[in-house]
């Protein structure tokens, strides 16, 4: 067999490979010290690790006994927050009508014009109607009057004069029936 | 190009050493793994068990106040609750209700007819008219509330007002609650209003 020479490729001398080797075991006794300095750490982070988890579970084993002394006082709480909403709920439903008359009575008395509140309804849906009765003509239309100056400043979506009578049967009186629709008036009272 | 000659490399002082120390730091890079897995999942475990501490420890709170301000209480606040919507309707609570609110108001109450329209699971709506002298009728619209003995609404009224005498004609519902099915198992909290109100319209029933 032929042998060929590479003139090229370079024998690495004994000498040069425990040089190397030197280089290595200071890069491995460095790294040692280092994983040992690390894996004490990480011993003492997983050692108060655990007795933080073991304090923590006593701990929440006597929250749990301590809050499970008062079962019967939750069941109740929660039967009393389950109706005390419901009750809220039909609270709502309530017209509260005496607010919205004492509101129309306080408009009519602050017109310093003598009339009678006759008939006054309301649903649901805040829309009323009423009706006033005057004693003579000038009222009438005083308060027309009134109402086109101040419903502007009152209570109400809007105002609108249904119908207009006179009744001559006796003392002659005049009737004016109107249609609104109140603004929702808030009452804090229970 | 540099070529190895692993016998001589084998053979070269401080071989088995530098093996040695190798080994030792495969070993220890091994530990190394091994602990900061451990440490993280200790560490997750422990910011689980860290909240769920915290979230009992409040709930703990909460349950003591709601021991202090609720524990001799609660039970007759719930009374007053079943009081106001009974937990089951009948025709004989629904006349004794009428009943009271005529004794308390003054106001007869005879003729009604249950608006059909209204009326659901939870709640009875009669349509029916009074008429009284006008305090008497005033009186009625301030108290119809609990008067009864029970929560009454109105939800709708028309008056007719005369001199010596108004008419109401309205719409009256009485509610009823038919039992939690379920329970929430958050800790609730009961407030100062909630319970303020309460006794406030139990001394009204």
């Amino acid at each position: 067999m032929k042998k060929r020479i590479n003139l090229f490729s370079q024998r690495i001398a004994p000498k040069k490979i425990v040089n190397y080797y030197k280089v290595l075991k200071k890069i491995f006794s460095f790294l040692i010290i280092f994983l040992i300095i690390s894996n004490l750490a990480l011993s003492g982070v997983l050692f108060i690790l655990d007795n933080h988890k073991k304090n923590i579970n006593k701990n929440i084993l006597s929250f749990q006994s301590y809050i499970s002394q008062f079962d019967n006082l939750a069941s109740d709480i929660s039967s009393f927050i389950y109706r005390y909403n419901l009750f809220e709920g039909f609270t709502q439903e309530d017209l509260n009508s005496n607010a919205y008359l004492s509101y129309l009575t306080d408009f009519l008395n602050n017109s310093r014009i003598t009339v009678e509140l006759k008939n006054f309804s309301l649903n649901t849906n805040k829309e009323t109607s009423f009706s006033l009765e005057f004693l003579n003509y000038e009222d009438a239309i005083l308060f027309t009057q009134y109402l086109e100056k101040e419903s502007g400043k009152a209570n109400l979506e809007f105002l609108k004069l249904d119908s207009f009578s006179l009744d001559f049967s006796g003392s002659d009186t005049y009737s004016l029936n109107f249609s609104t629709k109140f603004e929702r008036i808030t009452n804090d009272s229970i | 190009m540099t070529q190895f000659n692993f016998k001589e490399m084998f053979k070269a002082r401080g071989f088995k050493q530098l093996l040695l120390l190798g080994t030792l730091n495969l070993v220890l890079i091994a530990l190394f793994s091994y602990l900061a897995i451990r440490v993280y999942e200790n560490y997750s475990s422990y910011t689980v068990l860290n909240t769920q501490k915290e979230s009992l420890k409040q709930n703990a709170l909460l349950v003591k106040n709601n021991a202090d301000l609720l524990q001799d209480s609660i039970l007759s606040y719930n009374n007053t609750l079943e009081r106001l919507i009974p937990t089951e309707e009948n025709y004989f609570r629904i006349i004794s209700a009428f009943e009271n609110l005529s004794a308390q108001t003054g106001i007869p109450i005879n003729d009604y007819s249950i608006n059909i329209d209204q009326t659901t699971d939870s709640k009875i709506t009669f349509d029916f008219s009074i008429e009284g002298a006008p305090l008497a009728i005033e009186k009625f619209f301030n108290t119809y509330k609990y008067a009864s003995g029970r929560y009454i609404s109105i939800s709708q009224v028309s008056f007719s007002f005369d001199e010596e005498k108004t008419t109401a004609s309205l719409s009256l519902t009485l509610y009823n609650s038919p039992k939690a099915t379920t329970q929430s198992t958050d800790i609730q909290i009961v407030n100062k209003n909630q319970i303020e109100k309460i006794e406030e319209i139990a001394t009204l029933l």
